[in-house]
């Protein structure tokens, strides 16, 4: 497959392979050349070999073919005359790492006919034409991983950028606080079933007949069993975790202002089946033993020590796999929930053990900052309540598949004050319960970065059909470009053909020309089934060894080291920085030597997510996925 | 991946959906070849699912990469079928 004359000069620096048979005394143009985005396949195939001494295409064109050649012929200087000379001087940088992107500093009184760095096996080339004054500082590299398909861009139009971007710097404003969240937290170490739910020192009893009540108020819910499972009991089996919950009530205002009091070491989960013992949600269950199926401490999941109400709801047989069924279990285990945030309003003052604060800024003369997170939104459990009376509650949240999937914007501390109720049930490795976006660190990254305005986080819904994923893409394009931001990072949960939508809002939000990151889980199972050229800044939040959804609770979702890199990397793409193009197949490595070069430049010590390989290798681990004779 | 040995078997199969709910869309490989259940955030279309409409993937022959037998999942596994199968005899006596 020939190239076009655009393509031959974005691959300048690229092998100049042929593409058909071309007879001697043939002017080589970009017709004769093979597309440079297919070499690597036909190299693994073995139908191509690359000398070393390979010609570049930025080297070959209107150069003269001397001999015959045959198709997919590796052009050397053998073979052609009239070489274009494309290197006065070169400099070869050997890395240890491959990292995923160089900062290249110019002085403006430089012009750079510059810099196409082509990575590969490990070295960074820089090729200058010609200049003086130059400072090349490498490496410096933020960046992250993931299989997208990204174009490669010249950094000299990017370097440019670069100095218009600190040649004038917005003026800082001062900063204006918007509004203030106080969470005070009181400490639970003992659950107990009583005849009436209260809190009185750190016990908190829970009404013997409030699980019947609750079964009572759904008409799909023909059973539901309340257990409480202190740490001695996480070895039981359990029912697929449908979700994990914080337990807050509002003290005072409303969600995302005011006080919020919440009950610490004690989280609500909810599992399931129908009437069958089939697993709600059918797919990506994690039911079995519960110590070998969560990944504890990441935002979304328990940490160890934590006693779980856990609800077992038993819907009417067959209706787990249709939207009312799960939506009943999940506002049957509201109904005691309630009750206990009833008990937590009236709980004594004096209990509160220790109380925080989260203030909203806005900054003016900062980078403005939006953070998109596309949520599950084809209905059943692929769906959210959205912005209920309770932090985390049910009762007056509309589901986003009702509000049409469309963007819907909130401002971080509705997020961490619980204005999203998780019905989601994707893979358990990559679902962000509801316990995540209490927790979620994107947002509390990019709200607490002073060099960065965080304008507020979008949420918008990830329908089936392609036709709606269109639609409420585009209405999400419009709602960056009214808001005007300088930035976006979008995130996505689980994989499939939620990709296409994430994919095309990548596209809309980066066509405004708005710099953007995205941040999925993709590794090796999810990786992305569409690309575009905006797609060049990409965060995997893949934690497994083996980069495969592996069952296991909350493995795989952004966590604060992702987070960390998201906004490091939006930074960089603000800043015009080149991003380096990703690797061909999933290298857990890129992710390492990119914390390794932001602990470096910013000095601050970045904490490693642990993953499976930390819990108690389950049979079905060990023999699955990671048979030890392997 | 590494554990394949036929790693590029991959050939162009088509199938016909014969199940839709709001979790997971039951295909039936054309020449009655059998049936692959998958979640619905798995097929990718245009517009909404429909039984009937037909689609086209690629597939691989699933390989035997260990002779261990996972006792645990398997009986987890059989249960889910067990149930399902129950709720299949359920709904066609109503």
């Amino acid at each position: 497959m020939s190239i076009t004359n655009e393509t031959a000069k974005q691959h300048a620096n690229d092998n100049a392979i042929t593409c058909c048979r071309f007879e001697a005394g043939t002017v080589i143009d970009p017709s004769n050349l093979e597309d440079p985005n297919l070499i690597p396949d036909l190299e693994d195939s073995g139908l191509l070999e690359i000398p070393g001494n390979c010609l570049k295409i930025g080297e070959v064109l209107g150069a003269r073919l001397i001999q015959t050649v045959d198709a997919l012929t590796a052009l050397t200087p053998e073979v052609v005359e009239g070489i274009t000379s494309m290197e006065k001087e070169e400099e070869k940088v050997e890395e240890k790492t491959e990292d995923k992107e160089t900062k290249v500093e110019a002085v403006s009184s430089v012009e750079p006919v510059t810099p196409v760095s082509n990575v590969s096996g490990g070295s960074v080339k820089i090729h200058i034409g010609e200049g003086r004054d130059i400072n090349l500082e490498i490496p410096l590299s933020i960046g992250g991983s993931v299989g997208a398909a990204p174009t490669t861009q010249l950094i000299d139009s990017q370097v440019d950028n670069n100095i218009e971007a600190k040649s004038e710097p917005k003026a800082e404003g001062e900063e204006k606080i918007m509004r203030k969240l106080v969470r005070k937290h009181f400490k639970i170490d003992k659950v107990e079933l009583a005849e009436e739910t209260k809190i009185e020192g750190n016990t908190l009893y829970i009404r013997k007949d409030a699980c019947k009540d609750a079964i009572n108020t759904e008409k799909l819910v023909v059973d539901m069993k309340l257990d409480i499972i202190t740490s001695d009991k996480y070895s039981e089996y359990s029912e697929t975790i449908m979700d994990v919950q914080p337990i807050a009530a509002k003290e005072e205002g409303e969600l995302g202002e005011g006080i919020t009091r919440v009950l610490d070491g004690v989280v609500v989960v909810v599992t399931g089946t129908d009437e069958d013992g089939v697993q709600i949600g059918e797919f990506g269950s994690s039911e079995g033993a519960m110590d070998r199926n969560i990944m504890w401490g990441r935002p979304g999941s328990p940490e160890k020590g934590e006693i779980f109400i856990k609800t077992e709801v038993k819907i009417k047989a067959g209706k787990g796999m249709e939207r009312p069924g799960p939506m009943a279990a999940h506002d049957a285990t509201d109904v005691i929930t309630q009750e206990i945030r009833e008990a937590l309003k009236k709980a004594d003052e004096s209990l509160v053990v220790d109380s925080e604060e989260f203030v909203q800024k806005r900054k003016p003369g900062r980078k403005k900052v939006v953070v998109i997170k596309e949520i599950m939104g084809q209905g059943a459990m692929h769906d959210n309540y959205i912005m209920p009376t309770e932090p985390v509650g049910t009762i007056g949240a509309k589901a986003n598949v009702d509000l049409g999937n469309v963007p819907v914007v909130t401002s971080p501390l509705q997020v961490l004050d619980g204005c999203i109720h998780a019905l989601t049930c994707i893979g358990p490795a990559s679902k962000e319960t509801s316990r995540h976006y209490w927790r979620e660190p994107l947002v509390l990254e990019a709200m607490n970065d002073d060099e960065i305005d965080l304008a507020g986080v979008i949420f918008v819904g990830s329908p089936q059909a392609n036709s709606e994923k269109f639609y409420v893409s585009r209405i999400l394009g419009m709602t960056i470009e009214a808001m005007d931001v300088d930035g976006a990072i979008i995130t996505t949960e689980g994989f499939g053909n939620n990709h296409v939508d994430f994919a095309s809002h990548i596209n809309e939000v980066g066509k405004r020309g708005v710099p953007v990151v995205g941040v999925t889980y993709s590794a090796v199972q999810g990786q992305l089934v569409v690309g575009n050229e905006h797609m060049n800044a990409m965060i995997d939040n893949n934690k497994s060894s083996q980069g495969i959804e592996n069952e296991i609770l909350s493995n795989n979702c952004h966590a604060p080291e992702d987070a960390i890199r998201a906004v490091a990397m939006l930074k960089a793409k603000i800043a015009g920085e080149e991003i380096k193009e990703a690797e061909r197949k999933w290298n857990p490595n890129v992710k390492l030597n990119n914390i390794e070069l932001i602990e470096k430049e910013t000095g601050r010590k970045i904490e490693l997510e642990e993953n499976e390989q930390s819990l108690p290798k389950s049979k079905k681990r060990q023999e699955i996925y990671e048979p030890e004779d392997k | 991946m590494d554990k394949l040995k036929y790693i590029s078997t991959e050939s162009y199969y088509e199938g016909i959906i014969v199940e839709v709910t709001d979790a997971a869309v039951i295909l039936d490989f054309k020449g009655r070849l059998g049936q692959l259940k998958v979640p619905k955030r798995m097929v990718i279309s245009d517009d909404d699912l429909k039984v009937g409409q037909q689609v086209g993937f690629l597939m691989t022959f699933p390989e035997v990469i260990s002779k261990k037998v996972d006792e645990d999942y398997a009986e987890s596994a059989k249960k889910q079928l067990e149930a399902r199968r129950k709720a299949e005899a359920r709904r066609k006596e109503a």
